[in-house]
């Protein structure tokens, strides 16, 4: 994994500095609290309901066992104990100080760490393929440009004031694994003809009050050019777009409202009046960067393993995991192992400190002491042996993190809602924790298969309920809780954004529609073979309309909620 | 009270002169957009000598105009406006721009480095606490920084400086430990 050099470490020194200098300028006064905002928010530090939430980056994804520990470390120093892992590589202390936060700076500067731009109207951190470098149907690594990437983001005087936040993802994968064409900028490493390799670029995708799905902007550029173009795209939308609305601020509005053809245009203009050789990435620090994204040295280890077979065999649990949670590594006798964040009743993302220390000792032990953050709010352990998994798998059991249903409908995406951030409609958590409790049976999870469901507590979608199969979106129905249901999301190559079933569900209902949904689905798909999106994309919202709201039967709703006609109240 | 506070050259990364005003341009006449260009369209040359104020939502086809004139000064509503950074580097990058770009308007403290950086070298201050910091030497900023713009602080990873600009930029050498 990437490794600061003095320039870095004096990189985020100097930032801990000047945010510490920040905070005491705030606090004498000579700063108002307008004038401040801004500032902290491009250190991360957010004005909760309770008080202040700090987001830490872990760029692309990537962290090592020693800033897992320095990150639980931050939890019990200056946090309740736990930390809460989010949708965009990141992770989140809810109970921290203002005063604390310029020694919370040092101390992540110590593990080569920051919270940079993790939020503000700002490029922000910049998310990756959590499998990137490891997964078998990669083309290329996309972590160097990723990291190419955070270092040229990073303070960059032109863009630290953009009309509003902007959010870059990379992936070099045939599956897009992080959601690249739900952000404004989605970058995808493709061949091009003469099989280099460049990148297309997609623009304009997000999720928030108008969901969109990113559009073609070029569908090769070069690889050396990818700096001196992304300046150009981040000039055009730092120059034109809407800085007099907050919800029409976004690069989607303005590349909607001009076109797709006529922003690629004044793109392509802006990018040949600009000295590209100057802005481009020199072919000396991209061959700085590369090395550090070898592969760690993997013995070779046996491709089949007997024992790990009659483990399976005999151990249904195991058998789950194996199934579930790992997949295939690069280099046969190795798998990614994920660790699902994800035990029925669990706050889905949340890590105790001591499980943030458990998973560095397991990391340390068994994957190079490396692992990986998924923006599903999963810790991906790169590099595990498969002769190793059984041991893993009964030292995660012992830690409480061995559940099995990564990629299953108990494996919830769900924001901090309600019960952490002012500007919710509606609880995230306790519908996450009632419908994983609800599902919380091994083998009907199976029997449903692949299934991805997102929560928001309200419309700026944090939760990704646009992109999930079943999308639930806390909505305010004069003053009550109620949640919206969206059918047939998608974050993937195929993606899309969810369609609005019908009417909203007081909260105490969720369970019982995701039931109606799961039953409509099971009993009328062709096969087993079917996946829910299939089946979904087959039959559009009719069946699951009429078993929702149709006549009586025991799924459906109390007749009140059938005759709202409000949709989403 | 406003300050001026001026960063002396376009290449100096660093302020060297806090004063009342640059002596050439302290006094000069500045002209809202549309006069301005009315003079360089009479033929007489006086907006060589005369300077320019603009708003942060002036067209790029206008700021290609401007290059003639002595002094730029952009007029910053609002702090948190981003388009004059963008606005600063077409002026000074594209357009080969070399007079006083100033900024006037909402500046505060924490922006400065920011806005030299982008390549504005006078910044007109009314904020107090900012004319305070700047009196007792204190303007902050990160002594490193990742992008290889024209003017910058000193630090920067050797592998990321631009071969291209260095050979062609003579203002950028002395700058570079
Ligand atoms: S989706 Fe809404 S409620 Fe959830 S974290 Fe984002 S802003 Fe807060």
């Amino acid at each position: 994994m990437y490794r600061y050099d003095d320039f870095d470490h004096e990189f985020v020194r100097s930032r801990a500095a000047q945010f510490r200098d920040q905070v005491s300028r705030r606090l004498s006064g000579d700063l108002t609290e307008d004038q401040f905002r801004p500032l902290r928010l491009q250190n991360g530090l957010y004005l909760q309901l309770h008080g202040y939430m700090l987001r830490v980056a872990i760029p692309y994804g990537v962290v090592s066992s020693s800033q897992l520990r320095a990150l639980a470390d931050i939890a019990r120093r200056y946090d309740r104990g736990y930390g809460h892992f989010t949708t965009r590589q990141n992770i989140q202390f809810n109970w921290v100080t203002l005063t604390d936060t310029p020694d919370i700076l040092d101390r992540l500067a110590e593990v080569e760490m920051h919270a940079v731009q993790t939020s503000g109207n700002c490029i922000r951190n910049v998310t990756s393929d959590p499998l990137a470098g490891v997964a078998a149907d990669e083309i290329e690594d996309p972590r160097i440009w990723a990291e190419a990437l955070r270092q040229w983001s990073s303070v960059h005087p032109e863009f630290l004031f953009l009309p509003r936040k902007f959010k870059i993802a990379i992936t070099g994968a045939a599956e897009d694994r992080a959601a690249i064409l739900f952000h404004d900028i989605g970058l995808r490493i493709v061949k091009g003809k003469g099989g280099a390799t460049g990148f297309a670029v997609y623009v304009g995708g997000g999720q928030g009050r108008t969901p969109y799905v990113a559009q073609l902007l070029r569908g090769f550029l070069e690889r050396r050019h990818l700096l001196s173009y992304l300046e150009a795209v981040m000039r055009v939308y730092n120059l034109h777009g809407r800085r007099d609305n907050l919800y029409k601020a976004r690069i989607k509005i303005l590349v909607n409202a001009l076109g797709i053809d006529e922003f690629a245009r004044q793109v392509e203009a802006e990018w040949q009046s600009i000295d590209r050789e100057a802005l481009d990435l020199p072919d000396a620090e991209v061959e700085r960067i590369t090395p550090h994204f070898a592969l760690p040295p993997l013995l070779r280890r046996p491709a089949t393993d007997g024992a790990i077979a009659r483990r399976r065999a005999r151990d249904a649990d195991f058998d789950r995991f194996v199934r579930n949670n790992t997949a295939p590594h690069r280099i046969p006798g190795y798998r990614i192992v994920t660790v699902a964040l994800k035990t029925p009743g669990q706050v889905p993302g949340d890590a105790t400190a001591d499980q943030m220390d458990a998973l560095a000792d397991i990391a340390e032990r068994y994957s190079h002491a490396e692992a990986r953050v998924t923006y599903v709010q999963n810790i991906v352990l790169p590099h595990v042996a498969l002769a190793d998994l059984a041991d893993l798998y009964d030292r995660l059991v012992a830690d409480g993190l061995a559940s099995a249903n990564a990629g299953l409908i108990t494996d919830i995406i769900a924001c901090p809602g309600l019960d952490y951030c002012n500007l919710a409609n509606a609880r995230a958590i306790p519908v996450a924790q009632a419908i994983a409790r609800r599902f919380d049976d091994p083998d009907r999870a199976a029997e449903i298969g692949a299934l991805r469901l997102n929560i928001s507590g309200c419309i700026n979608a944090c939760g990704h309920h646009h992109s999930g199969n079943i999308g639930i979106l806390g909505v305010d129905k004069k003053g009550t809780e109620h949640y919206q249901i969206t059918l047939g999301g998608s974050p993937g190559d195929d993606a899309e954004v969810g369609t609005i079933v019908g009417p909203s569900f007081a909260a105490e209902d969720v369970p019982d529609a995701i039931e109606a949904i799961i039953a409509t689905y099971l009993e009328q798909r062709d096969s087993a073979g079917e996946s829910f999106l299939e089946f979904y994309r087959r039959v559009g919202t009719g069946p699951f309309k009429a078993r929702l709201y149709g006549s009586r039967s025991d799924n459906a709703p109390t007749r009140s909620r059938v005759l709202e006609t409000t949709i989403g109240g | 009270m406003t300050l001026l506070f001026r960063t002396g050259t376009i290449a100096g990364a660093r302020p060297r002169s806090l004063d009342a005003g640059s002596q050439t341009n302290a006094s000069r006449a500045v002209l809202p957009l549309a006069e301005w260009l009315a003079r360089a369209e009479d033929g007489s040359g006086a907006h060589e000598t005369t300077g320019v104020v603009i708003d942060a939502d002036t067209k790029p086809a206008d700021l290609a105009t401007l290059s003639d004139a002595p002094l730029i000064v952009v007029r910053l509503a609002k702090f948190t406006d981003g388009r004059a950074y963008s606005i600063a580097r077409i002026m000074r990058e594209t357009h080969g721009y070399t007079g006083e770009l100033r900024v006037t308007g909402d500046v505060l403290l924490d922006q400065i480095a920011l806005l030299q950086r982008a390549g504005f070298d006078s910044f007109e201050i009314a904020h107090l606490p900012t004319i305070d910091a700047l009196a007792r030497g204190h303007l902050p900023s990160i002594a490193s920084c990742y992008q290889d713009l024209p003017h910058m602080p000193p630090a920067i990873r050797p592998t990321l400086r631009r071969a291209a600009r260095s050979a062609t930029a003579n203002h950028s050498n002395e700058r570079r430990p």
